[in-house]
């Protein structure tokens, strides 16, 4: 009778091994996914219908078709096209992003909601000097904390594409104006809210990056095409 | 000692057959619910056509005291049918970038054409206004605007939107090896149920229990999560503002996740039986070896 007893106790508590074992995996293997989902929903449904230049906003959102695959000569110097406001002016690219990130000349919180946004007080890409990028955490640069020195950030433009290398991890203070002023030092400073259970931070996390290969289209026309 | 080898082995291979059970039930459920005819399907049965366009009249009308071209001028031109060919034709071509592919949209806009250009051409007429390079341009921008509108409009599933931020060039990798992942699945299926015979060589009857058991929870992990996502109508939830496009999103979730819920609960059905009938037959087999 024990001799059953024993052999029947296994064949019950199985189940509940083999629950408890998959529950445990399946919990931990889905917290990337769902953040990741979440972040695809959030700029899927985040992508409003765009304003016209006639709206009463003032606010006027110009979307563009940023050149990728451009087969033309190019150079390591050229002039820039310099952006208007709440123009779509670049396209940033990263092997550690889920997604290409468009970027917005201007900071706004209707252009935030629809890319990161450069602001207009620095540089534009391609020039000498700061140019500064920020986006929601939640959104696009959601992956920005994974970046790691030495990774490689692609910018492409109407007029050349821009290639970074990251320098240097950055943490700071939303008060603290170090990393976003103008500089004489040509770099590229991405930041984003630094994640909080708890809500809003004030925090700031980033990257400062060297410039390490500039194109600059010859023949911008045929990049337009 | 090798009884408890092989239980704790059987419990190891268990796990792995509960995973691939999962891995087969997920992307069968994909293929049969991720396709451009279910989607098509759910737009006609919610007349999301219709949320459209009076989506469409809103905004024209809204838009008509800043550009000064009455919503008439274009919902005159088009109807539901216009608006549902656009619907549907986007949906097809989305998953036909799912698979790796490319296509444009064509709309007939013919009539939507003749509308504004009469409109132009009465106002300037009406007021003298010489029709020259500028007033042509102002034509065609106000003519691409309300195209590139429409579409956005008729994009129910944000296609454009995945697409421009490099999220269906990934989502296309998984899609198109649907196929693979149920085939392989199944295989490594069939491999793991062999190899818990191997471990039970003394108790073939056991292969059949642990099958069960898998089967059972692969179904609970399936279905738990679906059945509390349905009792709280959490997609009812979600806060997006166009109409048609939270009716076709919330739509398509609840058939993804009835489709598993229901995948998942005869998975569990399944593999109770399964224990079940060991449970019967294995008095049987240790009176016989008595």
């Amino acid at each position: 009778m024990s001799k059953k007893n024993n052999s029947v106790v296994p064949h019950i508590l199985a189940p509940f091994f083999v629950a408890a074992i998959c529950a445990s995996v399946v919990t931990v293997a889905l917290i990337k996914p769902y953040d990741k989902l979440k972040m695809y929903a959030d700029i899927a449904f985040m992508d409003k219908l765009k304003t016209d230049p006639s709206d009463d906003s003032g606010l006027v959102i110009r979307d563009n078709t940023i050149v990728s695959e451009y087969t033309g000569k190019t150079s390591s110097t050229g002039e820039v096209i310099r952006p208007k406001f709440g123009e779509l002016y670049a396209e940033l690219k990263c092997d550690r992003f889920d997604v290409d990130v468009p970027v917005y000349w201007g900071s706004k919180p209707e252009l935030l909601d629809m890319g990161a946004c450069q602001s207009s007080g620095s540089v534009v890409i391609g020039t000498e000097g700061n140019a500064v990028i920020s986006a929601h955490v939640d959104t696009f640069f959601a992956k920005l904390s994974d970046l790691k020195k030495d990774d490689i950030i692609t910018i492409n433009t109407n007029y050349g594409v821009f290639t970074y290398k990251v320098k240097e991890l950055i943490s700071f203070n939303s008060t603290d104006r170090k990393y976003v002023v103008p500089s004489e030092e040509t770099k590229l400073t991405l930041y984003t809210c630094k994640r909080d259970v708890l809500g809003n931070t004030n925090q700031r996390v980033g990257v400062v990056c060297e410039p390490i290969k500039s194109e600059f289209y010859t023949d911008v026309k045929e990049a337009e095409q | 000692m090798k009884n408890a080898f092989s239980y704790v082995a059987s419990i190891f291979v268990s796990v792995l057959l509960v995973f691939c059970i999962l891995g087969v039930a997920g992307a069968g459920v994909a293929k049969l619910c991720a396709n451009s005819n279910q989607l098509r399907n759910i737009a006609e049965k919610h007349d999301i056509d219709e949320k459209v366009y009076s989506e469409l009249e809103r905004y024209f009308h809204e838009r008509s005291s800043a550009t000064g071209i009455p919503e008439n001028v274009y919902m005159d031109a088009i109807d539901t049918d216009y608006l549902d060919d656009i619907i549907d034709q986007i949906i097809v071509n989305g998953f036909q970038q799912l698979r790796g592919g490319n296509a444009t949209v064509e709309m007939n806009n013919e009539e939507l054409e003749a509308s504004i250009d009469t409109f132009f051409n009465d106002y300037a007429d009406s007021i003298g206004y010489k029709k020259d390079d500028k007033f042509e341009q102002k034509l065609d921008a106000t003519k691409n605007s309300a195209y590139n509108t429409i579409r956005e409009y008729c994009d129910v599933y944000k296609f454009g939107a995945l697409e421009s931020h490099g999220v269906l060039a990934k989502a296309s990798k998984v899609y198109t090896h649907l196929d693979f992942i149920l085939v392989g699945g199944a295989a490594i299926m069939l491999v793991l149920i062999v190899t818990l015979l191997i471990f039970n060589l003394n108790a073939p009857s056991e292969s059949v229990y642990w099958s069960g058991v898998s089967m059972l929870i692969a179904g609970i992990i399936a279905a738990a999560p679906c059945v509390y996502l349905l009792a709280t109508d959490y997609f009812s939830s979600f806060s997006i503002k166009q109409p048609q496009i939270y009716t076709a999103y919330t739509e398509t979730m609840k058939l993804g996740t009835n489709a598993f819920m229901y995948t998942g609960i005869v998975l569990a059905c399944v593999g109770l039986l399964l224990i079940i009938v060991y449970a019967i037959t294995r008095p049987k087999n240790a009176q016989k070896k008595a």
